[in-house]
């Protein structure tokens, strides 16, 4: 046999935690945002000195105006894609991959603009009237986002289609619906009607305390109630055993069709409430590109969370803080684009990664390996042994 | 002699004191094995008693964390399953590692860069098949093969690496009686072309038909190697288990009931569609267990699944009398029809693998109580009650499911089921891949449901285990019932000619009028429309 053989053993061996402590995974979490948050700051300050001869500090000042000067706007920022997140959640728990939210919200916001087009002279005439206006407009919207939802559920569970590429098709559906209602609405004068309703401010959500105020209201409700709705009830247990093992769901007597379609209709009826959010609170028109790419960010940001809306919350802070921030250092110092803000983002998902593999495993060093001889042998001075655990 | 004659062998691999820890248990301890040049050598142990974890440390898929392993004499320096090929150990894995949409030919050359066509491939691994009497063709597609087939092909795949140790990771539990005699010569013939084999097992027949030594694996540590032609299944079994422990199976005496659930015509397609259960009938009576003996994927599994609704079926099922056709898995449980179904892969059915025990404790229960919440308290209780009552090694009750041994599931899963003061318990091969130990518990476990008028179905592959534990047993072939006969009226060769269809008691007596009971409880009219 082949004696002068290579063979390798690698400078760490990648071991499972045991049980890591809430405190110590909670201390790992915060020290990850702060490395990044002075990294982000670092590459700010690397683009930022080529344009201008503003110090770290004024520019980290112009970073927190950024952030925080329209604290609610960067409330409502952090809210909606929250929403989207745990509009997925219970999909996703249930291993239904629902890629389809930024679509379903779409035909949720599009269903309130066009109520709010036309029944204007309606609603104008009385408060009541109004009130009206704005019941039928969050009605129509959660209705009209279930259904978008339910039809790729329908022939996932009746004739097993693929539910990713039949969701992430309706969303092009939804977008060229959205332009055509646009084209209509605008009597084809224009590419769309712009802000519905700017004067008579029909269908619009009322100004208490802020203009966004009941949006956010609302959004955190909903977020309690998924919480308590996956953790306590019996339909939240039934969606993490439908998730786990389909086979031994239809076993104890689970009627997983149902379970599957009455959970979409939820994941839905989130999104039809994102969409009257869009319609009555926040952009009172609608485009093609209303939602951006929320959709998929907040998949990104429950998976990362592990479904847990309470991490959820505090990712999509982290997120929207830092994009405000840097989108402000963009336009201040006339970067040209928002990419460093992208960038950003990209950083700190990496650290959430990163920061996640080590609450999960622990490398520990091999005094095997021909690496470890290499640089610690010498000091060692032959004795065996030695592990380092980071 | 024996021994003096593998003296004369050469030493090909030597384990010197292996020892491997898991979160501060030791899976193996000081370790020392080893292995000659043409040998078979059996390793023997419970399950948990570190056969895996060993072979796993040998074919690099773990590295030791003391000790070192020789070869020829030579210390080897293994850290990866290419290693390990490279110094001509290869490993056939208990679950398959194949691409099932490649051709066999096609799996066998993944991975290799060595630069044959595929033509000279085929050439070299026909040759390897023929050498050793391997029958397969080669351009199959897996996924259209065997279980039998697909085994070929993973050995050829060692093969075609030159490998001289050969490891089997319990190579005979997919395995149909005439397929593994087929395994088995070509083992011995591997062995007269002087390569050195391991097999892992915890059959003992197989240990002692087939290998020249055993070594003996409890808890971890090694416990001796003895030369099999010098031993017994006795004193095999008190090595393994540590104390004496009675290999005579309790078989309940006690007298039987009414008929609990009688079956009449039943026919079952298999998932591709052909007939998996051709016109049964049968019944099983309260406080009796009938055993249902036949080879692998013969019914069993269907059988099982129309019997609790989870399969479509034509035919008549009935509980006390009453019909039970097109009832819902959930109706049937409200009745008090239980199943315990351990199919190869224990998890799939019956428990959710990453939930917790006490969420697998609430599956049945969870919608008893009121309201929209689900009530967890219960559930602990109960799950502490079971994990008493039959000694499951866990860490605590929130610990997923898939993280215990096969042992401590299968208790969770009957102690689950059992708690449910079922009145039909089936159940399909309730102890495949246990321990002793833990297997006489789940025998115990299910004497007690007798002792209470249960009426239990007992699919099971053992017949030894059969013959002992059953009071009447049901043999099939192809789907069809070949006869129902008293285990005391019978023997394991009759059962053995039953299940390959050459003795069919059904047409031998058709006066007994087989699976009718006498005292039926079906009004016969229903029947007949």
């Amino acid at each position: 046999m082949n004696e002068n053989k290579k063979t390798h053993a690698p400078l760490f061996s990648i071991i499972k935690r045991d049980d890591l402590p809430l405190y110590k995974s909670i201390i790992i979490r915060v020290l990850a945002f702060i490395i990044t948050f002075i990294l982000a700051m670092f590459i700010c300050y690397a683009t930022v000195s080529k344009k201008s001869d503003d110090g770290y500090i004024k520019m980290m000042s112009t970073f927190f105006t950024g952030a925080t000067n329209r604290p609610w706007k960067l409330a409502m920022d952090v809210c909606l894609l929250l929403a989207f997140a745990i509009a997925i959640v219970p999909a996703f728990k249930m291993k239904y991959w629902n890629m389809g939210a930024n679509g379903q919200v779409l035909m949720g916001a599009l269903i309130s603009i066009i109520l709010m087009f036309y029944l204007n002279d309606f609603a104008s005439k009385s408060t009541f009237n109004n009130i009206l206006l704005i019941v039928l407009m969050l009605v129509s919207s959660i209705a009209v986002s279930i259904l978008w939802a339910v039809i790729p559920a329908i022939f996932k569970v009746y004739f097993n289609t693929n539910e990713t590429l039949f969701t992430l098709m309706m969303n092009y559906v939804a977008s060229g619906i959205v332009g055509y209602v646009n084209y209509i609405l605008a009597k084809g004068k224009e590419e769309s009607p712009g802000i519905i309703n700017l004067t008579s401010k029909s269908g619009w959500l009322p100004t208490i305390v802020d203009k966004y105020f009941i949006a956010i209201v609302i959004i955190i409700l909903i977020t309690v109630f998924v919480y308590f709705y996956m953790k306590k009830t019996k339909h939240g247990y039934e969606i993490s055993v439908v998730g786990d093992s389909i086979n031994t769901a239809k076993y104890v007597g689970m009627n997983t069709k149902k379970i599957i379609i009455r959970t979409i209709c939820l994941s839905g009826a989130i999104c039809g409430i994102i969409g009257f959010i869009y319609a009555s609170s926040i952009n009172h028109s609608i485009s093609a590109n209303t939602c951006g790419s929320l959709g998929f960010t907040g998949v990104l940001v429950a998976w990362l969370a592990n479904f847990s809306p309470i991490i959820i919350a505090g990712i999509s802070f982290v997120l929207v803080f830092l994009s405000s921030g840097t989108s402000k250092i963009s336009s201040v110092y006339k970067l040209g684009n928002n990419d460093i803000s992208n960038v950003i983002i990209g950083l700190l998902f990496f650290s959430i990664l990163i920061c996640e593999f080590f609450i999960r495993f622990k490398l520990k060093l091999n005094s095997q390996s021909t690496l470890y001889k290499l640089i610690f042998g010498e000091l060692l001075n032959g004795k065996k042994g030695g592990e380092g655990q980071c | 002699m024996e021994n003096n004659q593998l003296n004369s062998k050469k030493i090909k691999l030597e384990l010197r004191n292996i020892s491997k820890h898991f979160k501060g248990i030791y899976a193996n301890k000081n370790i020392n094995i080893s292995l000659y040049e043409g040998e078979i050598l059996s390793i023997l142990g419970e399950n948990g008693s570190g056969k895996t974890t060993l072979m796993n440390v040998l074919s690099g898929i773990y590295t030791p964390d003391e000790g070192e392993i020789y070869i020829n004499n030579k210390l080897a320096n293994i850290h990866s399953p290419k290693d390990a090929f490279e110094y001509g150990i290869g490993m056939v894995h208990q679950h398959f590692k194949l691409v099932d949409t490649f051709t066999a030919i096609e799996n066998i050359i993944l991975g290799l860069k060595d630069k044959l066509s595929l033509k000279e491939a085929l050439e070299k691994a026909t040759n390897i098949a023929d050498k050793y009497g391997f029958k397969i063709d080669l351009k199959k597609k897996i996924h259209d093969m065997s279980v039998s087939e697909k085994q070929t092909v993973e050995i050829i795949k060692v093969l075609y690496r030159n490998v001289d140790i050969l490891i089997l990771d319990e190579p005979t539990a997919v395995l149909t009686i005439q397929e593994i005699d087929r395994l088995f010569d070509i083992i011995r013939k591997m062995r007269d072309d002087n390569k050195s084999i391991i097999i892992i097992t915890h059959k003992l027949n197989e240990v002692l038909s087939i290998s020249d030594r055993v070594s003996i694996l409890r808890k971890g540590e090694y416990i001796g190697t003895l030369i099999t032609k010098e031993t017994d299944e006795r004193e095999l079994t008190n090595y393994m288990v540590g104390n004496k422990v009675d290999l005579k199976l309790e078989r309940l005496r006690k007298e039987a009931t009414v008929p609990t659930l009688e079956i009449r015509g039943l026919n079952v397609l298999k998932d591709d569609g052909t007939p998996a259960i051709k016109d049964l009938n049968f019944f099983l009576r309260g406080g009796q267990i009938l055993g249902v003996a036949g080879i692998a994927g013969c019914g069993q599994k269907e059988l099982c699944e129309a019997i609790v609704g989870l399969r479509h079926y034509k035919g008549n099922i009935s509980h006390f009398g009453e019909s039970i056709v097109g009832y819902t898995p959930e109706k049937i449980k409200e009745i008090g029809i239980r199943m315990s179904f351990i199919p190869e892969d224990r998890l799939g059915l019956g428990l959710a693998p990453n939930l917790s025990i006490v969420d697998n404790m609430l599956l049945k229960s969870y919608q008893k109580s009121k309201g929209i919440f689900v009530n967890r308290k219960d559930a602990k209780k109960e799950a502490l009650g079971v994990i008493e009552r039959y000694n499951v090694q866990t860490e605590s009750v929130d610990t997923p499911v898939k993280n215990l041994s096969g042992g401590n599931i299968q208790k969770i899963l009957l102690g689950r089921e059992i708690g449910t003061d079922p009145n039909v318990i089936i159940t399909a091969y309730p102890v495949r891949g246990l321990d002793i130990n833990s297997s006489y518990m789940i025998y115990d476990i299910l004497n007690e449901e007798k002792a209470k008028n249960t009426a239990i179905l007992f699919v099971g592959e053992d017949l030894d285990v059969l013959l002992a534990f059953c009071d009447k047993i049901m043999v099939l072939c192809e789907g069809r019932n070949m006869g129902i006969i008293h285990t005391k009226n019978t023997t394991k060769e009759e059962i053995g000619l039953m299940m390959t269809g050459s003795k069919n008691l059904m047409e031998l007596y058709p006066e007994k009028n087989y699976g009718f009971a006498p005292d039926s409880l079906i009004d016969n009219k229903e029947v007949g429309k």
